[in-house]
């Protein structure tokens, strides 16, 4: 299984090497840092920098996995993934709500994925450390595991490096937009969830036709209320609602709004409440 | 229910029997024009809006309700007949529940009480970006929160790019960015979508 | 600052009920749902990083906590005067979203008014209202 410890430089090369050139050559370090937990902890002055050194550090750690990879380089690799356990630990308590700012831009919530995440470049370090011993590269004192380009078996190494970074981005909640997301919207198309409705129009299609309409541009400083009752009645929405005169005299507002949605039609009445008959017809309803 | 059904037959033929607005359409003493010089004093920026009411309903009597606002102090709201209670839809005081969340305008009494227009119950405003889509609801990432909002039949719509209110939902964009009106259901994090407006 | 057309939502902020995604008074720490308040994209550098109203191709002045705005509802003429509390709304994840009342339109989700600030010029029940924020009255 020489080849496993073999592939794991490979992989953490590249998860490493890809966050760092993310973090540093990227732009927009305080928008990137903006609104994380990083950003909370440090300030937003310190943050950026702290984000910088951090991209650097990763990109050194992935050259040196290539070049010399060994037990210091997996050592490193293993405190990494350990610092960031450690930070989405503080974020999970701290700011619970706040993106990691890990792999991207985008900010996305933490949840178990992200822990598994980091759990999963600690145990590719783990493996690259214990692996080895027997390898070309071992020497006295040395204490170096097989490199990758000793006696490499590449289809197997390409096989764990395929899958662990499969993986990878299972787990990377940043990255849901490039699998998760396509998947569920064929999902949607194929079984189209939520089709079949009932063909009815809407009660909020016939309100934004008379908010957006003359009509109520002339009429909504009589408005006291939102909607108090409706129905339907010979091709029309009858919409009441309570009104006030400009004189403060109260009244029944009545809009009968065309289920076509021509604006252009909305009929417009005032039921005056100082006419007791009109008032006791317009107000006597079981409420 | 005679009585009921007189009323809306009264009011039918009142409302199909009123006037299109169309330009210069005279509203005499009901014009906007007559309205001017008696507006009420304006709330100034950044102020508590008297007139404006908000907190969890903790007893209801009558046509009286108490809520519990967020800043810990009690509200007094009267409602009347005239009082448009919204929720989900237009509905009445009946519909209301003490654990209840709302907002309430109105106009502030002598007493304290607020005299309720409009009532909205358990409404919520919300962006949110859509995780997935079900048979009968949307899964929403609000804030860093799940949120499951439901889709009520031939209640809930959408709003495609600005065109009129539709009831068919099918077209929310999975993993996209939208804007959510709805009824919370109180102590969970479940609401009844009234209008999800999306871009497509 | 010339008036700018946009959207404007509502949102609810401070130790409020439901769902609520400003909780602890906002941005600025004083945000609540009964004062007549909103939220700016650019009260700060780091809410501009987070905004990006940029990406629309809008260019809003950066205002701090407290500044006034006057916000008309192109729907009906009504007007409100608020203050700065908070930081949003997203504006780039929205861009090119248009709501029309008539040949009035606002374009971009531009400002997120508090529940009492909105519903002095629209119910709460409408989701989006077509608006001009201006610096005077």
């Amino acid at each position: 299984m020489t080849w496993l410890a073999q592939a794991q430089p490979l992989f953490l090369a590249g998860v490493f090497g890809w966050s760092g050139v993310l973090k540093t050559l990227a732009g927009d370090l305080g928008g990137r840092v903006a609104g994380t937990a990083l950003h909370r902890l440090l300030g937003g002055v310190v943050a950026p920098a702290a984000y910088f050194l951090l991209g650097v550090a990763e990109i050194a750690l992935a050259v040196s996995l290539l070049v010399d990879p060994g037990r210091a380089t997996a050592f490193a690799a293993a405190v990494m993934s350990g610092g960031f356990i450690v930070y989405l630990g503080y974020a999970a308590i701290a700011v619970p709500r706040a993106a990691c700012g890990c792999l991207s831009k985008r900010k996305v919530r933490q949840t178990w994925r992200g822990f598994a995440r980091a759990g999963l470049l600690m145990a590719s370090a783990v493996v690259a450390g214990a692996g080895g011993g027997a390898g070309a590269g071992a020497g006295a004192g040395g204490g170096r595991s097989s490199t990758w380009w000793d006696r490499p078996s590449w289809g197997a190494m390409a096989l764990v490096v395929v899958a662990e970074a499969a993986l990878f981005i299972a787990l990377s909640a940043e990255l849901d937009h490039l699998w998760l997301y396509p998947l569920r919207r064929l999902r949607v198309r194929v079984r189209r969830p939520l089709a079949g409705v009932p063909d009815v129009v809407p009660l909020q299609a016939s309100v934004s036709a008379l908010l957006r309409s003359y009509a109520w541009r002339r009429t909504s400083h009589l408005v006291a209320s939102d909607v108090l009752e409706h129905w339907d009645a010979d091709g029309h929405r009858i919409l009441v609602y309570n009104a006030r005169r400009p004189d403060g005299g109260r009244g029944t507002a009545l809009f009968a709004v065309p289920l076509d949605g021509d604006a252009a039609a909305i009929r417009f009445t005032f039921i005056d409440h100082t006419d007791e008959t009109s008032e006791q017809e317009a107000l006597a309803a079981p409420r | 229910m005679t009585t009921q059904v007189d009323r809306r037959r009264f009011l039918t033929s009142a409302a199909l029997g009123g006037a299109t607005i169309v330009g210069a359409t005279a509203l005499g003493s009901l014009a906007p024009e007559a309205a001017f010089g008696a507006a009420a004093p304006g709330v100034g920026p950044g102020d508590i809006d008297p007139q404006f009411a908000e907190g969890r309903v903790t007893s209801i009597s009558g046509s009286l309700i108490v809520a519990a606002g967020s800043d810990g102090t009690l509200s007094a709201i009267q409602t009347t007949t005239g009082t448009s209670v919204w929720k989900l839809t237009p509905t009445s005081l009946s519909a209301i529940r003490p654990g209840d969340g709302l907002y309430a305008r109105g106009v502030r009494m002598p007493d304290g009480s607020l005299a309720a227009d409009a009532l909205w119950v358990n409404i919520v405003s919300l962006d949110a970006h859509v995780a997935n889509l079900a048979s009968d609801h949307l899964d929403l990432d609000h804030h860093s929160s799940k949120i499951k909002a439901h889709v009520i039949s031939g209640v809930s719509a959408a709003v495609y790019n600005g065109t009129p209110p539709v009831t068919d939902l099918s077209h929310v964009p999975v993993g996209g960015h939208v804007h959510v009106v709805g009824a919370w259901r109180p102590d969970t994090s479940e609401i009844d979508i009234s209008t999800v407006y999306a871009k497509v | 600052m010339t008036a700018v057309y946009g959207e404007a939502s509502w949102f609810c902020c401070g130790a409020a009920w439901g769902p609520c995604g400003s909780a602890g008074g906002g941005a600025c720490g004083t945000c609540a749902s009964s004062k007549h308040q909103h939220a700016w994209p650019t009260v700060s550098s780091a809410c501009t990083g987070i905004t990006d109203p940029g990406a629309c191709g809008v260019s809003l002045t950066a205002r701090g906590c407290g500044f006034v705005h006057y916000v008309t509802n192109l729907c009906n003429s009504k007007e409100v005067s608020c203050s700065i509390a908070d930081c949003g709304p997203n504006v780039h994840l929205f861009c090119g979203e248009k709501t029309c009342c008539g040949t009035s339109c606002g374009t971009n989700r531009l400002i997120d008014l508090t529940a009492s600030a909105f519903s002095a010029v629209a119910s709460l029940s409408s989701g989006l209202i077509p608006v001009k924020i201006d610096v005077v009255a």
